[in-house]
């Protein structure tokens, strides 16, 4: 059986979460998402993943302003927590209202990252990404 | 004196004479002799047959012993021969003994021979006289000629000799003209020195060479003892020197005249008792606007403003004291009244006549005064300038050590300015500036003549930093090279500049944070729009509502973006290299 595309979606704006959840079920019902208010809980879910690598995410579209734990503290937090082979498989897309180029430029800085969107993300983008 | 061997014979001239005569008789030469040596006789009266003398020897033998006694000798019955040779042997006259015997002319005789001596001792004495006259003229250092009355040379000394060139026993007898020694001039009297008086004067001559030279000719008569004319005697003194060193003289003269004349400095001479102007050279008469003859007429007291009198007096007290005055600075009134300022300086001397007289020397100033003056109020300003100019002017040698400030460095730095000099720029410069200090000092000495600028924090007296901004120029003078610059302080400018920064940086956080806040529903609005969940199964109308609602989000967003992009332009306008570089600066000196 082919493995379900994992895709997680770390954040706090409840309508982003429902937008960005039906534009990936329509381009591919199959893909799993999985949803996090905050850095924090989606840190806590890594920690839970333990060895099991189907449940290892393929993309995480991370939010940078969050309340408890911000995408920064996220990227920052999570070469600490998990094995080479997280960081090979992960792709981290930041996902931003911001159109701030400094935040942009900070993305870049960190080698986990892919790319820096903003928001609204097109339809087009999410099928490039769901159909990979 | 008798000198007679024979008794008798002696006795009769005795006789014979003894009214006119005292005759003293010596019998032999050798009696004779001793009687001359220690009498005074008037006449001898000999017979030249002596006992220890005879004939003519006895005549030398008196001769010898009293050459200038009067000497009659007694000769034989007709030896006329005789006595004739005696007469050349020194007597004055001879007689026949015989003849003398028997009558009275003996007396007469003698008398005669006395007479006859005294002639002949005068005439020697006019003789030498006119001998020795000769040899002086002969000694003369001044050629010595004479013609006689038919213009023959008679008289022609050394001096003659040596200045035209012709021996005397050539030029005796001949005459001037034939010697052709004087050249072919109109004025030349010298051939006509026969015929008429000559004139006295100079004279263009040559000599046995045809060398020409000029004589200063003096002409005297040579009267004869009747008073006429026996001769003229022509003194030639060779000037030819004399006329080439006068000739030198005038030009020498002519060249100070010149000088004088035409120096841009003004000369002005003056009678010292009166000061009174006695001349002065064009460029002085230009100076004070007078005429030379209106000039002449005052002194300098009549064309110097009554302050300066002090001055002059102590002027012309030194010039009593040293024979000249030193240069000093004072003031002419000129014609037109206006005043030119002057400085003279002189010297006294004496005329030939006797006179004192001083000269004096007088520099115009006035323009170079105008110009001092006008340097004057340049430096002024400038000092002014840079005494009330914020900017710290200073000089530094090249390896940075500084050799002069402006008093105004106090302010900047709280350093006095004698204090920093020799002090080395990098002790007043912040640690972290050294590099860029030095970048800046090399770049300068590497383009002479061309400034450098440069930011750095300048060490306070209180060790505190302040900005400032220093330009630094490298220049030659002479042969070494030197260092000027300028420091100003940015200090304030530097710190309102970060909080322009400051500000602006926190008016584009907001925009940015204002444009999350807005963008975030808005985006929420377009991803809801694009999923078009809403538009399948509606109406057409509906449908279109829809775009147009997607359209104007859309716009509303492209807004957002341009506000936030004219609000982050605030920022472009500041230099970005500049505040890059503050801010990198702020951080590695906080």
């Amino acid at each position: 059986m082919e493995r379900k595309l994992n895709i997680w979606i770390v954040d706090d704006d409840p309508i982003f979460q429902m937008i960005f959840k039906m534009m990936i079920e329509r381009v591919n019902a199959l893909i799993a998402v999985g949803q996090f208010k905050n850095g924090q809980e989606a840190i806590d879910a890594i920690k839970n993943i333990g060895k099991d690598e189907d449940r290892i995410p393929d993309y995480i579209f991370l939010d940078i302003n969050m309340p408890i734990k911000t995408g920064w503290d996220f990227l920052n937090e999570l070469p600490a927590i998990v094995d080479p082979s997280f960081i090979a498989r992960t792709k981290v897309y930041i996902v931003s209202s911001s159109i701030n180029p400094e935040d942009e430029e900070k993305a870049r800085t960190y080698s986990l990252t892919e790319d820096f969107l903003i928001k609204p993300l097109s339809e087009s983008l999410i099928e490039s990404i769901a159909k990979a | 004196m008798v000198v007679e061997d024979n008794p008798g014979d002696a006795e009769i001239i005795r006789i014979l004479v003894q009214d006119e005569f005292q005759p003293v008789v010596a019998e032999t030469l050798h009696e004779a002799r001793q009687l001359l040596k220690n009498s005074a006789f008037d006449v001898i009266l000999l017979d030249m047959g002596l006992p220890d003398s005879d004939g003519l020897e006895t005549v030398i033998h008196i001769r010898t012993t009293a050459p200038q006694l009067p000497l009659v000798v007694f000769t034989g019955l007709d030896d006329k021969e005789t006595g004739l040779q005696a007469i050349r042997c020194g007597a004055q006259d001879y007689i026949v003994k015989h003849e003398a015997m028997k009558s009275r002319v003996l007396s007469k005789i003698l008398q005669y021979a006395i007479e006859r001596q005294e002639f002949v001792t005068t005439s020697r004495k006019q003789l030498d006289n006119i001998r020795i006259k000769a040899k002086l003229l002969e000694n003369v250092a001044d050629a010595a000629i004479a013609v006689d009355l038919e213009g023959k040379i008679i008289y022609w000394n050394k001096a003659a000799e040596a200045l035209y060139k012709f021996k005397a026993a050539e030029a005796m007898g001949r005459t001037i003209a034939s010697l052709n020694i004087s050249t072919p001039n109109p004025d030349s009297s010298l051939t006509d020195l026969a015929e008429s008086q000559p004139l006295d004067g100079e004279m263009e001559m040559c000599d046995k060479s045809g060398r020409q030279f000029t004589v200063w000719m003096t002409n005297s008569p040579v009267p004869d003892d009747a008073g006429g004319v026996l001769a003229n005697l022509s003194i030639c003194r060779d000037i030819s020197l004399e006329r080439i060193n006068k000739r030198l003289l005038e030009a020498s003269e002519e060249k100070f005249r010149k000088i004088f004349e035409f120096s841009p400095v003004g000369y002005s001479l003056s009678e010292c008792q009166s000061g009174i102007y006695l001349d002065a050279n064009q460029s002085m008469l230009d100076l004070i606007g007078y005429s030379k003859n209106e000039f002449v007429k005052m002194s300098f007291r009549d064309i110097t403003p009554a302050k300066y009198n002090k001055k002059d007096e102590l002027a012309a007290l030194e010039m009593k004291e040293h024979g000249y005055f030193d240069p000093y600075q004072k003031e002419y009134i000129r014609k037109d009244g206006t005043i030119v300022s002057v400085i003279v300086s002189g010297f006294k001397f004496t005329h030939i006549d006797g006179q004192n007289l001083f000269w004096t020397i007088v520099l115009d100033v006035s323009e170079l005064e105008a110009r001092t003056n006008d340097l004057r109020e340049t430096e002024e300003r400038f000092k002014t300038y840079i005494e009330d100019a914020s900017d710290v002017v200073y000089t530094a040698e090249t390896n940075g050590n500084f050799s002069w400030f402006s008093p105004n460095v106090e302010q900047l730095t709280g350093h006095s300015a004698g204090s920093l000099i020799g002090k080395n720029c990098r002790d007043l410069v912040h640690q972290d500036d050294q590099a860029n200090l030095i970048a800046t000092l090399s770049t300068a000495r590497l383009h002479m003549g061309e400034s450098q600028s440069a930011n750095f924090r300048t060490r306070q007296k209180d060790d505190t930093f302040i900005w400032t901004q220093a330009s630094v120029l490298v220049r030659k003078s002479d042969k070494s090279k030197y260092v000027i610059g300028i420091i100003r302080n940015i200090d304030k400018e530097r710190k309102s500049e970060l909080q322009v920064l400051d500000q602006n940086k926190r008016l584009k956080e907001i925009a940015f944070i204002q444009s999350h806040i807005l963008r975030r529903p808005l985006s929420n609005i377009l991803g809801v729009l694009s999923l078009r969940i809403f538009t399948e199964n509606q109406s057409v109308e509906a449908a279109r509502f829809y775009e147009i609602l997607q359209s104007e989000a859309n716009v509303m967003d492209k807004i957002i973006l341009e506000i936030v992009e004219k609000t982050a332009m605030i920022e472009k306008d500041t230099n970005l290299e500049y505040v890059t570089e503050s801010i990198e600066n702020l951080k590695n000196g906080a």
